[in-house]
């Protein structure tokens, strides 16, 4: 058993019903040989390039664990299908997918550790404000008068 | 005499530095590593790492062969 992804294109010129159809028929094969880990509807997309002169596909993708040799025929049937405009059967690396999972994990871990790092230093220096204003509110007078006959001196020196 | 020698600055793999999954089916991500007219770009452009670049151009290709991104465009 191994990872495999598909990832089918139906023409969505064709009413909803008949796409429902084509991808409902889809699922139920994979189903019936392998067991699907996940199924997404991407919607309809428009397609990068004309397909058998239609712009719009809808997009479905599944991914499933099964035996290599139901992909063959998955493929096959795939083939013969005329609503399926494109589809792509890959293997999936999961020692690469573990590997970005990984380290997914870490830059989460490291976010959160730094939120949590500026949350404490903004609390500490929102505190630090606070008493450095009430120990200022006593001297507050003295510093007007300091400051006032500095700012003409500065003028000065600029020009 | 030694000649001066213009080297441009030194690139970072962008993948290696972010350790994210070079994923075919984020067609918006590998938008950035193709020209406009949907052809794949060097490494020296794009400052991959050569095992990077391999699984880029696979990637690249796996979507358009499912219409996520064009062969070529002609505007």
């Amino acid at each position: 058993m191994k990872k495999y992804e598909l990832i089918f294109v139906t023409d969505a010129s064709l009413e909803l019903e008949v796409i429902n159809e084509v991808v409902n028929k889809f699922t139920d094969l994979v189903k019936n040989n392998a067991t699907i880990v996940e199924a997404t509807n991407w919607g309809k997309r428009k397609l990068a390039y004309e397909v058998n002169k239609k712009w719009d596909g809808f997009y479905t993708l599944i991914q499933f664990d099964g035996p290599a040799d139901f992909i063959k025929e998955l493929e096959r049937v795939l083939r013969i299908d005329e609503r399926v405009m494109k589809f792509l059967v890959i293997k999936v690396d999961e020692k690469k997918i573990a590997q970005a999972e990984f380290y997914a994990q870490k830059r989460r871990e490291r976010e959160a550790a730094r939120s949590a790092r500026f949350a404490a230093e903004r609390a500490a220096s929102q505190e630090a404000a606070v008493n450095a204003a009430a120990a200022t509110a006593t001297t507050t007078t003295e510093e007007v008068k300091t400051q006032t006959p500095s700012e003409p001196v500065q003028e000065t020196v600029q020009d | 005499m030694k000649r001066e020698v213009r080297r441009p600055k030194k690139k970072v793999c962008s993948f290696c530095v972010d350790k994210t999954l070079i994923d075919y089916k984020d067609a918006n991500r590998l938008k950035r590593f193709v020209t406009e007219r949907g052809k794949i770009l060097p490494r020296r452009i794009t400052g991959c790492c050569a095992a990077h670049q391999r699984e880029l151009t696979v990637a690249i290709k796996r979507a358009r062969h499912i219409a996520l991104l064009p062969y070529t465009t002609n505007e």
